[in-house]
């Protein structure tokens, strides 16, 4: 009793002296500006509010668009009576995809971001916008889609390569099965026995010289794979499934790479040709790839599609060259007829397609109410509309809020995914680095051509680990940028791009690996991680270490390459978990094989089967 | 032995009785939640402190748990705040933030940490942030100069616990907020700390003794596990010299609280002086 007497007497001692903390000073005023602003919500100088409309959903009654703003955390509810936004539902994180049960009475919304990337569908009362639940799904969640009898809701986990399966009435995930590689966007079959599912770039390795990304189509019953259709032969980017209003045909907008041949050019696709795919939903198989593009004109980074509900026009909204696709459904579907491969035929579209250009920049969503197709660009603060049947295609534009002037690193992100910076509209930066990051490609860059065909890089920290491109031969991303867009687009930057451009890759952001556990490593990783800064038994911190995980040096990490066997820059592993294929040549789809090169990770022998697992897991947790 | 526990009880109550007369054991809150104005929870922040009770650091999770970033404190010879580090989930630098004053009002320079000599580090916010006060625990935050946003902090009682700091817009529209709890998410709130033998429950009543050195505002809290304040049962301003403080358990409107585990926290004048989580179900039943 005296024993526990002098503790409880010393613990209160100390216990006034805790008392003495200031509520003021532990919370001042500055530090919740400082969190809000952090986590995108507050807005400051360097990060004002961008609406950033990305994803658009009609209410079943067609009054209503429900629009997802990403960057601003909130959904937009625009009356097509009225034209204008009549209401405003914030979410808790960056809300990516919308879909509306039948009665229009509750939305299912997609949310995550870089910053958080733990997917959650919020599920929203229309009328109020209560959050009513939040069901957790999976990394990078978006494009979620409503079974027929909205018992079961999909959603594509982007980053992880996952679909989940949510159970609407036990509201939470029952299932999540893997895809094949950046499950972007989905679709359901009108019976809804499957899921179409595009992925965004190929898996593989890049030495493959026929890697395309694949459509799958998913087993709502068993959750497995039941087909892949292999796009043509370099196909990539695929950022959405439209399916026509019977159901019958799905429509992928996509980019074919030409990526075996030296960039000399860029006209007639020489390196990046626009196009969509057609899918027979019932049979399941690739009906035809058609070129969207002209001859000596691009019409780069298609992106949403929308077909009117009386089957007469596929709307094709191109977000690198603000550009307003109309095609006639029917003269499409009678030229088909017989017709081979389409996918290299540049006067396709010729009789059958119509182009306006849009006001907004960046056009990224539409749908199509009657005649009239409703369209929004990321980086506009407006939504215009086109109506289909009028002889004059002249958009009309209304405010969805006021536009705010963009800073550098804003515009840097613009002009990224922006055609004009290219010769004839043919591709953009965003073209060959998705999102910034690599399209999983070997290319032979058009100042490098006597050399091995390369892996395309992530622009990841690359203003930080100079030099740039795998042979170091540019000094910096200063350098990179203004070679890039000369040599490949085929344009002389404006020193405005070229500013911005440099602002937006200072402050490109890892996203944190699915691999992680609510943010923190796992136990395998935590074990990986003390394998890894082991420099008696691993030697991996010689050439990757933290904290940008290279030593920005060349390196033999002993890929065989015939063409130029020698060292290489060092890439950052930051990211590696999303960046594959490995090395130079992206001769290794799997971190486990890059590793066991020989003369790479020197004593990988000194590890035991669960220490190497270990490793790999922590790597892909960077 | 029944006996026997109640007697070691009653001795512990006495003694600690005593001793919470001169060393009043404090909880400072742990964990901050912030909201946006619909009341969606974003993201929490977890406050550590040393056994001195200086506050030494922080983590920051968004709303599911989520770690995103944990940040330590320099302060100068005099206990002033003059940098803070961020660091990710591989305790790598990921920004930093400084301190110092402007016009005689505290400023932040909130930076991304670059890591690299031969370049700059980017300001966060584009520039400094200050603050200063504007009326009776109101703060204005300047940006560039400019008051941006307000923050308006409140107490439970006057000089008490802080409650809520709402951030408002130049209008005085709610923007945001943060509301304040002594219980950590990632881990349980700490169990029979201090109070558990002197909190004696029979049916629906409780009873505690307190020895209290002057006159002082007494208060006794029940919070939920989530950090919710659910009622207070017992507010009264109380003499000097040992006091007896009884209460119902129950809600304000003679309802029952629901069958779970709770926080019951004790302050005197503000100042917490213990805390202990209990189950509290079929209160009023004999239990």
């Amino acid at each position: 009793m005296k024993e526990l007497t002098f503790f409880v007497a010393l613990f209160l001692i100390f216990g006034q002296i805790y008392a003495d903390d200031d509520p003021l000073s532990t919370t001042p005023p500055s530090l919740l500006f400082e969190l809000l602003a952090l986590n995108g919500d507050l807005e400051t100088a360097q990060r004002p509010k961008y609406l950033s409309p990305t994803s658009m959903t009609l209410s079943p009654d067609k009054e209503l668009i429900y629009i997802a703003e990403q960057t601003a955390k909130q959904v937009d509810v625009f009356s097509v009576a009225t034209n204008s936004v009549i209401k405003s539902f914030l979410m808790p994180n960056e809300p990516t995809g919308i879909a509306v049960d039948s009665s229009g009475s509750r939305l299912y919304v997609t949310c995550a971001s870089e910053r958080w990337p733990n997917g959650m569908v919020c599920v929203v009362n229309a009328a109020s916008g209560t959050i009513e639940n939040r069901i957790s799904v999976g990394h990078m969640a978006r494009s979620p889609v409503l079974s027929p009898d909205e018992k079961n809701l999909y959603v594509c986990n982007w980053l992880e390569g996952t679909i989940s399966f949510v159970n609407l009435s036990a509201t939470r995930e029952t299932q999540r099965v893997p895809a094949i590689r950046e499950p972007y966007s989905m679709a359901i079959s009108k019976n809804g026995n499957s899921l179409i599912i595009a992925n965004l770039i190929p898996d593989g390795v890049a030495t493959d010289t026929t890697m395309a990304s694949k459509i799958c189509f998913i087993s709502t019953s068993t959750g497995k794979i039941e087909k892949e259709i292999k796009l043509y032969k370099g196909s990539h980017s695929t950022m959405s499934v439209r399916l026509s209003p019977d159901g019958k045909y799905a429509f992928i907008p996509h980019l074919i790479a030409n990526f075996t041949q030296v960039g000399g050019t860029l006209d007639q696709g020489w390196v990046h040709s626009n196009n969509m795919s057609i899918i027979d939903v019932e049979k399941q198989v690739l009906l035809n790839d058609v070129e969207i593009d002209y001859t000596s004109q691009g019409f780069a980074n298609p992106w949403d599609i929308a077909c009117t509900d009386d089957g007469k026009w596929i709307c094709i909204a191109h977000a690198g060259y603000d550009i307003l696709s109309i095609i006639d459904m029917p003269a499409l579907f009678t030229k088909l007829v017989g017709k081979g491969d389409a996918s290299r035929d540049y006067t396709f579209m010729n009789g059958m397609k119509k182009e306006v250009r849009m006001g907004i920049r960046s056009p990224r969503s539409i749908v199509t109410i009657g005649s009239k197709a409703y369209v929004t660009g990321f980086f506009s603060h407006s939504l215009e509309v086109v109506d289909l049947s009028a002889a004059s295609l002249t958009p009309t534009k209304y405010a969805l809020a006021p536009e705010k002037p963009l800073t550098m690193e804003r515009k840097g992100e613009s002009f990224f995914c922006d055609a004009k910076l290219s010769f004839n509209q043919w591709q953009t930066c965003q073209s060959c680095h998705p999102f910034t990051r690599p399209d999983g490609l070997n290319w032979i860059l058009s100042d490098a051509v006597n050399a091995a065909s390369k892996n395309a890089k992530s622009m990841l920290l690359s203003w930080q680990t100079p030099p740039t491109n795998w042979t170091g031969r540019r000094i910096n991303t200063f350098e990179s940028i203004r070679a890039g867009v000369s040599l490949e687009l085929r344009t002389d930057p404006s020193a405005e791009a070229g500013l911005s451009l440099d602002t937006f890759f200072m402050r490109l952001k890892p996203v944190p690996s699915p691999k992680l556990v609510k943010g923190k490593l796992s136990e395998s990783a935590k074990r990986g991680r003390t394998i890894y800064y082991d420099s008696e038994k691993l030697n991996c911190i010689r050439c990757h270490p933290a904290p940008l995980f290279t030593n920005l040096k060349a390196e033999n990490a002993g890929i065989l390459d015939d063409l130029d066997n020698s060292a290489f820059d060092t890439p950052s592993i930051i990211e590696a978990w999303r960046t594959g294929p490995y090395d130079h040549i992206g001769s290794h789809d799997k971190m486990e094989d890059c590793l066991k090169v020989p003369g790479h990770a020197e004593g990988l022998d000194n590890l035991s089967d669960s220490e190497f697992k270990d490793l790999i897991e922590y790597v892909l947790s960077l | 032995m029944r006996n026997n526990r109640h007697k070691i009880n009653l001795k512990m109550l006495l003694i600690l009785g005593v001793f919470s007369a001169t060393f009043s054991y404090s909880v400072p809150f742990t964990r901050m939640d912030l909201f946006d104005k619909s009341g969606n929870n974003l993201l929490f922040v977890e406050f550590q402190y040393d056994n001195t009770g200086k506050n030494i650091g922080r983590s920051i999770y968004a709303s599911d748990s989520t770690f995103l970033r944990r940040t330590t404190f320099t302060n100068d010879a005099a206990g002033k705040r003059t940098r803070e580090q961020s660091f990710n989930f591989n305790d790598d630098t990921i920004g930093y933030t400084l301190f110092s004053s402007q016009n005689d009002k505290p400023t932040i320079n909130v930076f991304d940490q670059l890591s690299l000599d031969h370049q700059f580090d980017f300001n966060q916010f584009g520039a400094s942030v200050s603050y200063a006060s504007n009326g009776t625990n109101t703060f204005d935050i300047y940006h560039n100069g400019k008051v941006v946003y307000k923050m308006k902090y409140t107490y439970l009682s006057e000089g008490s616990e802080l409650n809520r700091i709402d951030v408002l817009d130049n209008s005085n529209a709610v923007l945001y907020y943060a509301t304040f709890s002594s219980s950590v998410h990632t881990a349980k709130p700490s169990v029979d700390r201090i109070l558990q033998p002197s909190l004696k429950i029979f049916r629906d009543r409780c009873h505690m003794i307190v020895s209290l050195q002057k006159k002082s505002q007494v208060r006794v809290c029940i919070y939920n596990l989530s950090g919710k304040l659910v009622t207070v049962p017992f507010q009264e301003n109380m003499k000097a010299g040992l006091q007896s403080v009884q209460f119902r358990i129950g809600l304000s409107d003679g309802r029952k609280l629901a069958n779970t585990l709770y926080i019951i926290r004790l302050s005197v004048d503000g100042q917490i002086t213990a805390s202990s989580q209990k189950y509290l179900g079929n209160m009023g039943r004999g239990q």
